[in-house]
């Protein structure tokens, strides 16, 4: 207790040095919690945006591509149908099943919005109500014979839509409040690509009625009975027959997903769920957090050699203090732990200005982060993920290094003469 | 009480090497008053920081109350400055950044055996004539009453030696000669072995052996 007294007390006779070594810790902890918090936020950033389109909950089982030298192709042998639907259900731990099907033409869709008419190619895809239900926002009945049949926008597209085409060209942006309850005509089997090929002679009246994450995104989603009837009006061939895009297949679990996904792959199909993007996802971001964590190291062992420079400048100007210390029977291990204590102070006070700047350094980052990110297809809420333990292991982490930083001075602290010392030697 | 036995020490100094001591013999009886007399550079200085354990002979034994402390490590020379032993330097060392109270607990602050209490602290404050200046810093006393410090720090942790190394060497004569005198009263009142290296006259008259080195040899 008196060792941390007297070091206090010099400490508090030194303050501006004290202060400006703790500077150099606290740029390198800040870097620290700038970086380290950037790499996290995106990460849980990403984890969240993939979890939209895909719950923990759920498997996409798509057909298993047939590998054909450098060409991959679905080959009419590996499509889904009715009877995968049957095998998918029976299978331990599947606990609903949805299937999605497909309109099998081209089709084009008109809407007029904000003053202008937009005419574009779409694909056109079913699926069952239960499977978008918290998606739709209307009391339009998806099940309903009449025109206007409901249809469900991709969120996606509509991001897409305005960053890649209404920003660039100046056209107004569309937001989900402009769209539902519009009136969409939909002109299957009419391409705006190939406009002498068909006639746009046919029409049908959609109204969206909601905006989706789960449906498919290179196109509008409509109920599946009214994608059946368009397929036997409209369709370029049969192939369309019991034939589905992608099945759905929900657990009751989010722990039981990857093992039921390994089931249903057993049967012969492929597919896609959150934890198995996770994994490659996590070591994609493994390398980022390894790679920003680098350049924070660096920054923090730069900051520590500023420590050992500025220590050893303090070890010589105190040369007569240690001597005198020595001299009234302070012994080595004394010395050292007067030197090492004083740098944990000055550590400890490095690390919390330093993760406060941090922590500031972020919020003024995300404020002109974000804004840069507007009208694009990734809007987190903050691109940052700070947390307790983050900060913790910074603290301990600027701390610890500080110390060891003291190593050399400490030692040469600790080996004066006391006599040399005392004279100034 | 103290020792030292065939004690030399040289310096080595790249190619050169002086001889500051050379084969001193020297007995000190404990309470006696010794002073150390002789000219700059005749080994005075490196006499009393061997006995203090500040410095180690190159040759030679150091025996103060049946040990040597020749032998000891860093851990025990240091106990043994910090319990047996009281330092006064000429240019009385005191810590600028504590007061005067403080600067005469240093030695407390490495103090691991003896039970010093604050009581006691003041006692030796008011011995050396400084209890009015207790919270003074130390840029505010004159030469004197820094020395008077010094002194008092050198008896806070009741040794059984004390060293003084030119005491009056900064001092005006008015104010050495009252140094002097409060050595005297101290080594009476503490009972302690007091050697005191100085040219200073008015010292060797009080103490009760004079022990004269020349060219690092005891005449």
């Amino acid at each position: 207790m008196k060792l941390i007294r007297l070091s206090l007390k010099n400490l508090k006779e030194k303050t501006y040095r004290t202060l400006l070594a703790s500077f150099s810790i606290a740029i390198g902890t800040a870097s620290f919690i700038v970086f380290l918090g950037l790499s996290n936020g995106i990460q849980s950033a990403t984890f969240e945006e993939i979890e939209k389109s895909n719950p923990l909950t759920q498997i996409t089982v798509l057909p298993q591509a047939e590998k054909k030298g450098l060409i991959s192709f679905l080959s009419s042998d590996n499509k889904l149908t009715s009877e995968s639907l049957k095998i998918i259900k029976n299978i331990e731990g599947v606990e609903k099943v949805y299937s999605e099907i497909q309109f099998n033409n081209f089709a084009s869709i008109e809407v007029k919005l904000l003053g202008f008419t937009l005419l574009t190619d779409t694909m056109v895809f079913g699926l069952d109500e239960k499977f978008i239900a918290e998606d739709i926002k209307s009391d339009l009945n998806w099940d309903t014979s009449e025109e206007p049949y409901p249809t469900v926008i991709p969120r996606k597209l509509l991001d897409m839509y305005n960053f890649t085409i209404a920003s660039p060209q100046g056209l107004p942006l569309i937001s989900e409040e402009n769209l539902l309850g519009k009136e969409l005509i939909l002109y299957p089997a009419y391409s705006t690509f190939f406009p002498n090929l068909n006639k746009r002679d046919a029409e049908v009246k959609l109204e969206v009625v909601g905006f989706s994450d789960k449906v498919n995104l290179i196109g509008i989603t409509l109920p599946k009975h009214v994608i059946d009837n368009l397929n036997e009006k409209f369709a370029a061939n049969d192939s369309y027959k019991d034939s589905f895009i992608e099945i759905f297949a929900l657990t009751s679990d989010p722990g039981s997903t990857s093992k039921v996904a390994g089931a249903i792959e057993e049967k012969g199909f492929k597919t896609q769920y959150y934890q198995k993007n996770l994994e490659d996802i996590e070591a994609k971001f493994k390398y980022l957090s390894l790679s920003l964590g680098a350049i924070s190291l660096i920054i923090l062992i730069t900051a520590s050699i500023a420590i050992i420079s500025t220590f050893l400048a303090t070890i010589s100007e105190r040369r007569r203090e240690i001597g005198l210390l020595r001299a009234v029977g302070a012994s080595k291990r004394h010395i050292k732990f007067i030197i090492f204590f004083e740098a944990g102070i000055t550590g400890l006070i490095g690390s919390i200005i330093g993760i406060v700047i941090g922590i500031f350094g972020s919020r003024l980052i995300d404020f002109y982060g974000l804004k840069q990110l507007e009208g694009t297809t990734f809007t987190p809420e903050s691109l940052f993920y700070i947390d307790t333990k983050l900060i913790i292991s910074t603290l301990i982490f600027g701390l610890v290094l500080t110390i060891l930083s003291a190593y050399i001075p400490a030692r040469k602290a600790a080996n004066l003469h006391p006599i040399s010392a005392i004279k100034g030697k | 009480m103290i020792k030292l036995k065939n004690i030399s020490r040289r310096f080595d100094t790249g190619k050169a090497s002086t001889v500051a001591l050379e084969d001193i013999n020297l007995e000190i009886k404990k309470g006696e008053f010794v002073a150390i007399m002789g000219p700059s550079g005749s080994g005075k200085t490196t006499l009393l920081n061997i006995v203090a354990g500040l410095d180690s002979p190159s040759e030679g034994a150091v025996i103060i109350n049946h040990k040597d402390i020749s032998q000891f490590n860093d851990k025990r020379l240091s106990q043994f400055r910090n319990h047996e032993i009281g330092f006064i330097f000429q240019e009385f060392q005191l810590e600028p950044f504590l007061n005067l109270k403080e600067n005469v607990s240093l030695p407390l602050f490495f103090n691991s055996k003896k039970e010093v209490t604050n009581k006691y602290v003041d006692r030796v404050i008011k011995d050396v004539g400084l209890s009015h200046k207790s919270a003074c810093h130390i840029n505010e006393l004159s030469g004197g009453q820094k020395q008077r410090v010094a002194i008092a720090r050198a008896l806070i942790n009741k040794p059984k030696i004390i060293l003084a190394d030119e005491p009056t060497g900064n001092l005006d004569l008015k104010t050495g000669k009252n140094i002097i005198e409060l050595l005297e009263k101290l080594h009476k009142n503490f009972n302690v072995t007091l050697i005191i290296a100085s040219h200073d006259q008015n010292i060797a008259a009080s103490a009760n052996r004079i022990i004269q080195i020349k060219d690092g040899k005891i005449k």
